[in-house]
């Protein structure tokens, strides 16, 4: 895209120009809704319209995480955001919604929860363009696993364990 | 995810001197990690304060309510080939970011010469807190507005709408849109999302005024 103004326009407008707010429409607060465009703009780029299933497969993982971390504690929505100090209403369009897309923040609060990097978490919103073998196997047999309400079981708590395991692989010095 | 489109500048205010920035078409997630973990902090804190010393949300700009009604407008959103986004990253940060849609509802003009031709709609320019003369006393950088609106302005002319757009102006901000940008007023919304705040739009007249008149 081309800019039809030039640099000494500009300058002499920024110079002249008066010293107030210039703001205009939503007034933006927060990130997240921003994700979720982001991702949607990406996925059609990228794909010509074609919906991606590796991103909705990691919308799904990432859902299914944060409901089996629940279990696995025992917490409720309302306490496990009080205690990552998060939005409830944000956790629970996580486990709802599995296009949701959470904001960085979040995103943050359950990776340090879970005691994973960041960007371990991030590469499971479908706003990631990353892309790791060894995490999209893992993700897959997580995601094809139990996610009944009651208590985890023998087995769902060794693919959750597993599951975090790979997930504290990914770059932690990075996140 | 992002392209730069261009090299521009700001106007450092404590410094008095441009200093360069890149603006990109398109956002990441440093932008995102930007607005929540720096910009977020410090509306926050600045709401707490205007609470503490009783002067208003609205007289520092800080009102949230149209936030919680813009953010059910974007989640509604559905066409991603409507819309586009610009980021303007300066000192290390993102300074300033505007989402436009080009297409739908909204895109269509009000203006008295040429009503219901098409425009750009600026669904939202919002620059960083620490550039906002009503929300903090020492503001950093000026010019975003200016560099948002002008890419606004080429990306209208690139879509052959004659650098026609509309937006919709928050409070405390529509002598820039009328004064230094020359868009006309069309006067405040009645209902809908965007209820109390005054419509403003560059018409295909004002846009090639807008690029030519140089101080």
């Amino acid at each position: 895209m081309k800019l039809h103004f030039t640099a000494d326009w500009l300058r002499s407008h920024i110079e002249h120009d008066p010293d107030v707010d210039c703001d205009a429409g939503l007034p933006l607060r927060d990130a997240a809704p921003l994700g979720r465009l982001m991702q949607e703009k990406s996925r059609h780029q990228a794909t010509a319209g074609q919906p991606s299933a590796a991103s909705e497969q990691k919308s799904v993982v990432l859902f299914k995480l944060v409901h089996q971390l629940r279990r696995k504690h025992g917490l409720s929505i309302a306490q496990l955001a009080a205690k990552i100090r998060v939005d409830a209403a944000e956790l629970e369009k996580v486990e709802k919604d599995p296009c949701y897309v959470p904001g960085p923040r979040t995103v943050h609060q359950l990776a340090e929860f879970i005691g994973v990097s960041a960007r371990a978490v991030e590469q499971l919103t479908a706003a990631s363009s990353a892309q790791n073998d060894n995490l999209t196997e893992a993700a897959h047999r997580f995601a094809a696993s139990s996610d009944d309400l009651s208590k985890l079981s023998q087995a769902e708590r060794r693919d959750l364990n597993d599951f975090v395991k790979v997930l504290a692989s990914i770059d932690k010095k990075n996140g | 995810m992002k392209e730069l489109i261009d090299r521009v500048f700001l106007l450092n205010r404590a410094t008095g001197r441009f200093e360069d920035a890149d603006l990109y078409h398109g956002l990441d997630s440093t932008n995102l990690a930007h607005i929540e973990g720096r910009w977020r902090p410090l509306f926050e804190l600045r709401r707490r304060e205007a609470k503490a010393s009783l002067q208003t949300l609205a007289e520092v700009n800080a009102e949230d309510a149209h936030w919680e009604w813009g953010k059910k407008a974007l989640v509604a959103l559905d066409d991603p080939f409507l819309f586009d986004f610009f980021v303007l990253e300066c000192g290390g940060s993102t300074q300033a970011i505007m989402m436009t849609r080009k297409g739908g509802q909204d895109c269509f003009s009000r203006h008295p010469e040429h009503q219901r031709v098409p425009l750009i709609y600026v669904e939202f320019l919002a620059t960083a807190p620490w550039n906002r003369p009503k929300l903090v006393a020492e503001p950093i950088y000026k010019g975003a507005g200016r560099v948002l609106v002008g890419t606004a302005v080429s990306l209208s002319l690139e879509e052959e709408f004659g650098g026609r757009i509309g937006l919709h102006s928050l409070p405390g901000a529509e002598v820039f849109y009328r004064d230094a940008i020359g868009m006309t007023d069309l006067g405040a919304d009645s209902e809908g999302v965007h209820k109390g705040l005054r419509y403003f739009e560059l018409s295909s007249r004002d846009a090639a005024t807008f690029l030519s008149v140089q101080h």
